[in-house]
């Protein structure tokens, strides 16, 4: 390039660049300033009829003006300075380290800008940032000396122990404890104080709560009890918080948490020892929790939908981990684990132990294919029994757990039509988006990226599978391909249910196929520029984590506030509008669905918002306060059997039935929509139970067993039921209706009635 | 060389490449087949059953990956005993960048046709190049044949040849803007709009020594300065924020490229009277031009050997350029302007503040409004500093008085900071970004993939054209605002 053939026109690049860093910082720094200053307009122009709408006094003409003289004045001095020295290769080294400094400076500068202006709402973390920074800038200037001697120093160090071994294994540990750090979450109670009075445990009760407490109890999923997540997971999950201490919301939630931490590292150990170094590593995970855990699509928290947590698909963290194990040691003994965790997951969750399940037959398939310099597998007539045998072990794995839990169930169509009943919904269209939806709202990023990540599994898997088959590449790189086959799998989600940017529910086989690719770039590389480039790829992972938003409200040990849940430099407000979290999905609910009186006779609906809390504690007494349903607990306790079970019509029904102790009554299970219980409306039922088969199946039972005593919130005993409720499709009046007909009340808890068969 | 590597990338291309015409087969052939509510919906109540939206997408999305591997294992067979040969991925590169062409006009129009609601010119685009995809693949040998001879076109050779290219490339201009019918004060807008892009190329052409370039950049220029969002609904009603505000600056910036290679002073002298009628066309960026105009001024005295004289024509450039200006001044009372503008400024009379669309999450738009200051800063002030060191070479000395002529625009757009002044002042940054692209990425780009990717890049560029809405409903938004039937 004709521009910079020689060493003083490089040097007078890096100047130049050096010069606009600093001309940019100048301008960061006036901006600030210049919001002191009152901008005044001449009477004149104040006089004129449109003059509110059209007087925008404003600086930035100014601003931008002394920005192009700083750096004109700043170029003039460092060229003026350096004159007698542009021709030195020296100097070029000591402005391209200077540089680089300063890029990062601007680099964050204006990210933090660009922040206050996107948060302008609560832009205080953003402008301490720009603040800080600023500072910093101007302390590189006056020691980039000592700034830069710290810097050699610090790589002198990294290269003196990247080849220690005591020093490899402190920093795998440390890096354990970040990603531990990262996801644990010091305050349970603060969390599910937060999805209470944010949700109402609306994602918990589907997805765990109910399931499980059903399960606990001896009731068979999908047989007595709907189990919209698979058979396996509520058993197992129960089961678990039971040896914990209790099946209860804080220790399934602390359970979910630890999970998590343990899929995360377990995730950092497989890559570790396929790709060697750390760093790559480490900057996988953590764009990885990045995109996973901390994407706008799980606002306000991914705790709150347990759906979208790793625990989903825990069960491929062991799947690849045997399959690494078997792609470097060729012990079959791999193999029999990899197929006997497939017919687990399975077991766990249909959905994702199926995908999970094709990945393992896809890996069998292409070690079949393949041909390998050890023949170690398949090179004898009798392996085709083996192989046989390992593509049916999952299925007989999965078969057996499921006798085990249903019984002779298992062989009934009624089982497996409610196996298949909530996907069935979702394949007839319920909650389905096309791909292209995000196109119509001119999102076309996200609609992008939904199209670019099958692609991406696509092409790497061809392309690496027909470079192993051709011995162009090493035997391990199958595990790419083979994670490829299970993130197509995993984006059936997606494809189904095309929203924005639901593809990073699963996002993390994603990210790991684009850093094994960012390796295999930087491999071309020689060592010196791999760590260096390695380390720009770490920062930069770290940079995307912890300057978005839903990462700084995540409340984990790295939050800066003491109060992350209450404190509103931190908490989010509701993406679409800005108005407060809490009590959001009722709170606009208009008085045409509304009784006169709420459950305690008041017409005070306490549907409190954030700023009503002074802090985090505050709500927590108050999630105590309100989740305790003793009395209530007591009324059922008082007219039913411990082995008796309970038909309930109310708000949190699940919570009150554990506290009571008591099995629950109807199949679907919750059967309402929770909502604030000091609301005066009535409650909904769920989309999936709008159905003639909810009513027919809610009434059948209610008809056939005919329990002695129902129980229901107060609320419920209206006769004057809002006309705005009944036009809702989702309502619950044919039930209402039958129980009014044949129960009268005997007895009230503080927000439930008992009612005694007629 | 590792042909085996390399040809296995080309045929993965080539197998994804097909797996994608596949899917648009199958989607398209799906579309005829209604998709019907599934019996568990059966018993939904009417208001939640809109909520039902059936569709097939799982199943192509698995069809698709299917076929791709079934693609690549059969492209794999089929070419085994090839798969460590040389021509292998020659001929393979040919086949994907036929089909990549074709493939990625069908998917454009299948999403113009998603975002603008089925319009006719989109399904005919589909249809035909779905047609050329089945086209070229029945006559593959004999159009492989011509890509080959053609890798590197040289069909221009005489002067006559030229001549009847450019002569062509003007009249391509003056049809993709000429619209019959309309008024004459209309009419006499659009033929200086026709004849400001025709000097526009014939200056491109001289600036870079190529058609092609030439061609990329005015159908560009015209894409960016007349059809945008800003114009609606048509350019022709506000010329003051296209490139037309100011036309005197292509005569300047062919002054002074004449004057870098012919060293002419009375070239500069006419640059400078022609800055001062710019100012009063219109003032800001007749400001920009001065400075630019200046600015070339600088660097041709620091350049220059006999300071001496230079200085002294620097005398008589300044004495034109005030005499101009005054005599102006005095025919139209520029001094009134100047105040009026000034004292709006000052106010912030209909300023915008340049965050204004992030409000709106144009977030590119912002970005890139941010980045080409930068970009002419950096040109700027490097420039200065290789002209201290003495290094600056002929084509940066063009660079610099097109730089500051932009940073002038963005002082209008940074007041002002709507999408209409965004694209006015746009024509340096378009040359700037010519010369990126002649000068740096083309020299890393071998000869072959340099003309494949010129053609693709003006092919890319009369899409991006044509297939914008603004261009789409030119004619009809002619008509309909000039009320000519």
């Amino acid at each position: 390039m004709q521009f910079l053939k020689h060493t003083n026109q490089r040097n007078s690049l890096w100047i130049t660049l050096i010069s606009i860093c600093s001309g940019i910082q100048i301008v960061l720094a006036l901006s600030l300033l210049v919001k002191f200053i009152p901008l005044k307009v001449d009477t004149i122009f104040l006089q004129q009829p449109d003059a509110q709408q059209r007087l925008r006094p404003e600086f930035e003409v100014l601003l931008f003006s002394l920005g192009l003289v700083s750096v004109v004045v700043i170029q003039s001095i460092l060229v003026w300075v350096l004159r007698r020295r542009m021709t030195q290769s020296t100097l070029e080294t000591r402005l391209k380290s200077f540089l680089i400094i300063e890029s990062i400076l601007v680099f964050v500068l204006v990210s933090a800008w660009y922040k206050t202006i996107v948060y302008d709402y609560r832009p205080f973390l953003a402008n301490v940032t720009l603040i800080v920074f600023l500072v910093l800038s101007l302390l590189h200037k006056i020691f980039y000396k000592d700034v830069s001697n710290l810097f050699s120093t610090l790589h002198a160090l990294i290269a003196r122990y990247k080849q220690h071994a005591q020093a490899k294994l402190v920093l795998t540990l440390v890096s354990v404890l970040a990603i531990a750090g990262i996801i644990y979450t010091p305050d349970i109670d603060g969390s599910l104080a937060r999805m209470f009075i944010g949700e109402q445990f609306h994602h918990w009760d589907i997805f765990i709560m109910s399931p499980g407490w059903a399960a606990l109890n001896g009731h068979q999923m999908n047989v007595d009890q709907i189990s919209q997540y698979g058979v396996g997971l509520p058993i197992m999950i129960s089961h678990l918080a039971q040896l914990m201490g209790g099946f209860t919301y804080h220790n399934v939630l602390w359970i979910f948490v630890v999970m998590t931490v343990m899929y995360y590292v377990a995730w950092f150990l497989i890559l570790r020892r396929w790709w060697g170094g750390l760093g790559l590593v480490m900057a996988a995970i953590i764009t990885g929790l990045r995109v996973q855990m901390f994407h706008p699509g799980v606002y306000p928290s991914v705790l709150t939908y347990p759906s979208s947590l790793v625990i989903r698909y825990f069960f491929d963290v062991i799947v690849f981990w045997a399959i690494l194990n078997h792609l470097t040691d060729h012990r079959r003994g791999w193999l029999w684990a990899a197929a006997f965790s497939s017919g687990i997951a399975i077991f766990y969750m249909d959905s994702t132990g199926l995908f999970l399940t094709v990945t393992f037959y896809a890996y069998l398939m292409l070690r079949v294919l393949i041909p390998h310099p050890k023949q170690f597998f398949f090179y004898k007539f009798k392996d085709i029994a083996v192989v046989i045998a390992l593509l049916s072990v999952p299925l007989i794995t999965a078969g057996l757990l499921f006798y085990l839990a249903v019984g002779q169930h298992l062989f009934t169509a009624v089982f497996w039509q409610n196996m298949l009943e909530t996907i069935d919904y979702f394949l007839s269209g319920i909650g389905t988006y096309p791909m292209y939806e995000s196109f119509k709202y001119h999102m076309f990023f996200p609609g992008v990226v939904g199209f670019i990540i099958p692609v991406v599994y696509v092409v790497t898997m061809l392309f690496v599978s027909t470079l192993c088959f051709w011995k162009k590449r090493d035997i391990t790189h199958l595990l790419i391909v083979i994670l490829c086959v299970y993130g197509l799998g995993l984006n059936h989600y997606y494809i189904a249910r095309s929203l924005q940017t639901s593809y990073y529910v699963a996002g993390l086989p994603f990210i790991i196929v684009c850093f094994y690719w960012v390796r295999e770039f930087i491999g071309r590389f020689s060592p010196q520029q791999q760590r260096a480039m390695t380390g720009w790829v770490l920062a930069l992972s770290i940079y995307a984590l912890a300057t978005t938003h839903m990462f700084m409200a995540y409340p984990n040990m790295f939050n800066i506030s003491r109060h992350p849940l209450t404190d509103p430099h931190v908490a989010l407000p509701l993406p679409t509008d800005g108005a407060p979290y809490f009590n959001h999905l009722f709170r606009k609910e208009g008085e045409e669905t509304k009784t006169a009186l709420n459950n305690l006779g008041q017409t005070d609906e306490q549907l409190y918002r954030e700023s009503d809390f002074a802090n985090d504690a505050a709500l927590r007494d108050y999630y105590d306060q309100e989740f305790d349903f003793n009395q209530d607990a007591a009324l059922i306790e008082h007219y039913t059997a411990p082995q008796d079970q309970v038909a309930l019509i109310s708000s949190f029904e699940t919570k009150i039935l554990m506290q009571a102790n008591r099995r629950p009554f109807f199949y679907y299970f919750p059967l309402v929509n929770s909502r604030p219980m000091h609301m005066r409306s009535l409650t909904v039922n769920f989309l999936h139970t709008s159905t003639e088969r909810f009513l027919e199946v809610a009434l059948n039972q209610l008809h056939h067993k005919a329990p002695e005593y129902v129980f229901m919130e107060k609320i419920f005993l209206t006769k004057d039921i809002p006309k705005g409720y009944l036009d809702r499709p989702e309502n619950i009046v044919p039930i209402l209706n039958y129980i009014n007909q044949h129960y009268h009340p005997v007895a009230q808890g503080k927000y439930l009635v008992a009612l005694q068969r007629n | 060389m590792d042909y085996t590597r390399r040809n296995i990338s080309w045929i993965t291309a080539a197998a994804f490449l097909l797996a994608v015409e596949f899917l648009i087969l199958i989607v398209w052939g799906f579309g005829f087949i209604p998709i019907e509510t599934a019996p568990i919906a059966k018993g939904v109540v009417p208001q939640l059953l809109q909520l039902f939206k059936p569709e097939r997408e799982i199943t192509l999305y698995r069809l698709a990956i299917v076929a791709a591997i079934a693609i690549e294992v059969g492209l794999c067979i089929v070419f085994r005993r090839h798969i460590a040969t040389k021509d292998l991925a020659s001929s393979f590169s040919l086949w994907v960048t036929n089909a990549s062409v074709w493939i990625s006009l069908q998917l454009i129009a299948a999403f113009k046709l998603l975002q603008y609601q089925n319009p006719a010119w989109a399904k005919g685009l589909f249809y035909g190049a779905g047609i050329c995809f089945v086209i070229t693949q029945i006559f593959w040998p004999e159009i492989r044949k011509f890509m080959e001879k053609h890798a590197q076109p040289s069909w221009v050779k005489t002067n006559t040849q030229h001549i009847i290219v450019h002569v062509g490339m003007l009249i391509v201009i003056g049809v993709l803007l000429f619209i019959p019918g309309l008024n004459r004060t209309v009419s006499t807008q659009m033929i200086a709009a026709i004849l400001y892009f025709w000097i526009l190329y014939l200056l491109l052409v001289l600036w870079f020594d190529s058609v092609m370039f030439a061609v990329f950049g005015v159908v560009i220029a015209i894409k960016l300065n007349l059809f945008h969002l800003g114009q609606y609904p048509i350019y022709l009603m506000n010329l003051s924020s296209t490139g037309l505000a100011n036309p005197w600056d292509l005569a300047v910036f062919f002054l002074i490229w004449q004057h870098i290679h012919r060293h002419k002073e009375w070239l500069l002298t006419l640059a400078g009277t022609l800055c001062a009628m710019a100012v009063v066309s219109h003032f800001a960026s007749g400001l920009a031009l001065t400075f630019a105009w200046l600015g070339y001024i600088v660097v041709h005295v620091v350049q220059s050997p006999s300071k001496k004289d230079v200085l002294l024509q620097l005398r008589a450039w300044g004495i034109v350029y005030v005499v101009v200006l005054c005599v102006v001044q005095w025919q139209w009372g520029v001094q009134g302007v100047v105040m009026q503008q000034w004292l709006m400024m000052k106010n912030g009379w209909d300023a915008l503040p340049i965050i204004s669309c992030l409000y709106m999450h144009q977030f590119f738009p912002f970005w890139l409004a941010l980045l080409i200051p930068l970009v002419y800063v950096a040109i700027v002030v490097w420039g200065s500093t290789l002209l201290t060191v003495g290094t600056l070479t002929a084509v940066y000395v063009f660079l610099i008085p097109m730089a500051i002529y932009g940073l002038g625009w963005y002082y209008v757009f940074l007041y002002r900071s709507l999408i209409s002044t965004y694209y006015a002042g746009i024509l340096p940054f378009i040359v700037i970004a010519l010369c990126v692209l002649k000068y740096v990425v083309m020299t890393y780009i071998s000869d072959r993939w340099r003309s494949r990717l010129l053609i693709l890049l003006v092919a890319g560029s009369v899409l991006f054209l044509l297939t914008n809405n603004m261009y789409l409903v030119y004619r009809n938004n002619a008509h309909a605002v000039f009320k000519t039937h």
